[in-house]
């Protein structure tokens, strides 16, 4: 009924400009479902539940430059001093900020002697007795830490006795217990696990160590120090413009950086995966539309070429639909083929990536939906100029031939 | 003739205004995108510094535990700790070589009411500035003596000598640094290797420190790494004298070797001196050595042209065929179309060789049109790059070989594209367009 075998006929007579259609869509397939499968992963990074609210932290840093200043007496002063400024909720000052790029990450182990024992790197995030708050993280398990928990370190040589971690610390740590109570030993430092965060994303977030967390209360005295507060979200850009000042006005020997929010900071450190989608949207994008406007500009070609013919079907008592179906059904077939040969070059070029660029396997999902996706474009590419052949006038046939 | 097939190209090309546009903005796009990727993939691998780059040595040891693992290739550490530095430093032979590592400043004039700056800092010795052709507005480094007896003094860079003074030469004159007054020795010229190829460690596109004072004031004034820190030994580092004498890995070390008999010579000072660590059994390896390599295999080995540049260029170049394919298609459709008067001039004497290089022509004028806007196009893609990424104002900019190479691809490209229609078109026979006229 939809006469493939004529039509089939007709494109053997036609071969190269098929030749070059089919070529446009398998190479159109191949990108696109892999450009897509890139962007559906980078877009699912991007989007991973950091376990913060990063609109209402804000972060920065301060530098002493002179001896004479107490800094843990200056930082928990300072501390204080935030803590009434309105609209702000929590503050404490730390060694790192989450998600920025730049910070400290420990290598801890179940047990103290290293023979046998699972040992895992962690970002630490070192700060008063409240740094739990400060993240707005609630205890999934255990307790939060005692304001007699809260140590400083100089060139004293003061450990952390407790910490709390991250759900995916304790799993990696004690894989098959309940970690809090446990000790987990940094050198042959053991400190006590007492509570449980669900999830908290540190500061290098393209690494292995994202999610394995560690926070401690204590401050480890330097001349480069941070400070992390969490307002309320109506107030964040009115603490961002004071805090500067405010701090300087407490203790001016000192540096204090411009503050940001963490969504700044997490913007900038995934700038590369943006950039990646957003080329590769870009490509995706006018790639479909010129494959569009290609296969349109073929067909419409078709149509011209063939107008006498067409005219003659028509004066032999073809109707307009039966002459709009057949190059319907042609695009069809070319797409089919396209399509066929597009599966494999995309599985290649796939396998290629994986092979050089440790990219992961494509899911066949990607594949599918963009099949899809081609037939539809490419059918109403078709559809316009094979209306356009369907309204040739039989008369034509009769013209000088 | 030239002049008459681009003639009759032109004309051609103004016959059938909608392919042409079609053409021209597929190649355009095509050019364009892959320009693009390929700016971003040439700018980031650029050698800094091509005119010594066989000569300048990064130095890595092995010297870490049995168990130690490291993101490198052949699993040797990126740095080197102190008491190597200080080591080598000390024993090896004459060439120019220095230790290196970052630390930062609070910097103040000594007007009272000047609000300190944060900046990093590079300690370093006084062959820094000649082993990496740094050169100095005013001024010079500090002398051999400075480098063994601590004194307080100070290289910055331009930017910071205007943001300090305002300009001029300022050498003789004190800044505070911390709270400590440095004398001013030299002023450098506006220095910016990209990748930053002497310290990759904090990203490869990070500004070049904007101070440089001598290593010998590290122990005494007990000055902190901004940079990596790579501990691998179960020890606890208290003090800044724990970890100068620890085995944590946080300095850079560069050589520099004027022939392949000084790197011989260096290379065999190295074994040596790892040979005499392992009997100290310091190095506890088996696989303890040392390692050199030049700037080039230096950028190549810390990757700092990631995976991601190398896919978006394998794509859009996939994207750019996709757009010649669809080119070839509407060339053979107006070509096949234009069959009747190329018959014609057939009958009428034109041999298939001037059909063909007359169909070439058009092709080749349709790929320098494309290939321009193509570049304008990515002009403008580097431009909206340039605005929404901070980090990648650089490694966004095209140099003259991106610039010269754009329109040279896209001729090529199209011509190649076009080969084919053409030599269909060339092949039409006379008697079958004459016939029915």
């Amino acid at each position: 009924m939809l006469n493939i075998s004529p039509i089939f006929n007709a494109m053997m007579r036609n071969k190269s400009s098929i030749i070059l259609i089919v070529m446009q869509i398998a190479l159109t397939l191949a990108i696109v479902s892999n450009a897509a499968f890139i962007i559906k992963e980078r877009i699912d990074t991007m989007q991973r539940d950091s376990g913060l609210p990063e609109t209402q932290l804000i972060g920065f840093d301060v530098y002493f430059y002179d001896d004479a200043v107490n800094i843990a007496n200056q930082l928990l002063l300072d501390q204080q001093k935030l803590l009434e400024v309105p609209g702000v909720i929590e503050a404490t000052p730390i060694n790192q900020i989450p998600l920025s790029g730049s910070g400290d990450s420990w290598s801890f182990r179940n047990q103290l002697e290293t023979d046998g024992a699972i040992s895992s790197g962690a970002g630490v995030f070192i700060g008063n007795y409240n740094i739990a708050d400060v993240f707005g993280h609630t205890i999934a398990q255990g307790r939060n830490f005692r304001p007699d928990e809260f140590v400083i370190r100089d060139n004293n040589g003061n450990v952390p006795k407790v910490t709390i971690i991250t759900q995916a610390l304790a799993d990696e740590l004690f894989p098959e217990s309940n970690a809090v109570g446990k000790f987990i030993y940094s050198t042959d430092i053991p400190i006590q696990v007492i509570g449980i965060i669900d999830k908290m994303q540190g500061s290098w977030v393209h690494s292995s160590l994202v999610e394995k967390t560690a926070l401690m209360p204590m401050i480890n005295v330097k001349q480069f120090m941070r400070f992390i507060v969490r307002i309320e979200p109506k107030e964040v850009n009115q603490v961002i413009a004071s805090v500067q000042e405010l701090l300087l006005a407490l203790e001016n020997r000192r540096v204090v950086s411009p503050a940001e929010t963490l969504i700044e900071k997490k913007e900038r450190s995934y700038q590369s995966d943006k950039l990646m989608t957003n080329m590769l949207v870009v490509i995706i994008t006018v790639l479909v539309f010129i494959t569009a406007l290609g296969i349109a500009g073929m067909t419409i070609f078709n149509v011209n070429r063939r107008q006498k013919q067409i005219g003659t079907r028509r004066a032999l008592g073809a109707s307009r639909m039966e002459i709009q179906r057949y190059f319907m059904t042609e695009s069809a077939l070319i797409a089919g083929l396209g399509i066929v040969i597009g599966v494999v070059l995309a599985l290649v070029l796939n396998n290629y990536l994986m092979t050089y660029f440790s990219a992961t396997s494509l899911s066949l999902n990607y594949i599918v939906t963009t099949i899809v996706g081609i037939v539809l474009v490419i059918e109403f590419a078709v559809f316009w100029p094979a209306r356009k052949a369907s309204m040739i006038s039989p008369a034509i046939a009769t013209r000088s031939v | 003739m030239f002049s008459y097939y681009l003639q009759l190209a032109a004309k051609s090309l103004k016959s059938t205004p909608i392919t042409t546009l079609l053409m021209v903005l597929a190649i355009a796009c095509g050019i364009g995108i892959s320009m693009t990727a390929l700016t971003l993939n040439h700018m980031t691998g650029t050698n800094p510094i091509p005119e010594k780059s066989s000569q300048l040595f990064a130095v890595q040891l092995q010297s870490s535990g049995k168990t130690s693992e490291w993101p490198t290739s052949d699993n040797v550490p990126f740095q080197i700790a102190y008491q190597d530095a200080t080591n080598l430093m000390r024993v090896m032979p004459k060439y120019k070589h220095t230790a290196m590592y970052k630390t930062g400043f609070s910097v103040r004039t000594l007007e009272p009411k000047f609000a300190p700056l944060l900046r990093t800092a590079r300690v370093t010795t006084r062959h820094f500035f000649s082993m990496f052709n740094v050169k100095f507005l005013y001024g010079a480094p500090w002398s051999e003596k400075v480098d063994e007896n601590p004194t307080l003094q100070v290289v910055i860079n331009q930017d910071l000598n205007n943001k300090l003074f305002g300009g001029g030469d300022n050498t003789g004159k004190e800044i505070f640094l911390d709270d400590k007054t440095y004398q001013i020795v030299g002023i450098i010229e506006p220095w910016h290797p990209k990748p930053k190829f002497y310290d990759l460690n904090n990203g490869s596109f990070q500004s070049t420190e904007q101070l440089f004072i001598p290593l010998v004031l590290s122990s005494t004034y007990e000055l902190p790494s901004f940079g990596n820190n790579n501990g691998w030994k179960d020890e606890r580092n208290n003090t800044f004298k724990d970890k100068l004498a620890s085995e944590v890995l946080w300095l850079q070390y560069w050589a520099e070797l004027p022939d392949a008999e000084a790197k011989e010579h260096f290379q065999q000072f190295l074994t040596g001196y790892v040979d005499e660590q392992k009997k100290l059994a310091r190095f506890e390896r088996d696989d303890a050595r040392a390692v050199l390599r030049n700037v080039q295999q230096w950028l190549d080995y810390n990757e700092v042209v990631g995976d991601d540049s190398y896919v978006l260029v394998a794509v859009s170049f996939m994207f750019l065929t996709v757009c010649l394919v669809n080119s070839i298609g509407l060339l053979l459709a107006k070509f096949l179309r234009s069959a009747p008067s190329v018959g014609v001039r057939r009958a009428l004497g034109a041999s298939k060789g001037q059909v063909f290089s007359q169909h070439l022509v058009e092709v080749g004028l349709l790929g320098l049109i494309g290939g321009l806007l193509g570049l304008v196009f990515a002009y403008l893609g580097l431009t909206l790059l340039k605005n929404n990424f901070a980090g990648f104002d650089f490694v966004a900019t095209m140099d003259m070989v991106m610039f010269l190479s754009a329109p040279v691809i896209a001729i090529c490209a199209t011509v190649l594209a076009g080969v084919y229609p053409a030599w269909r078109v060339c092949n039409t026979l006379p008697s079958i367009y004459l016939k029915t006229q």
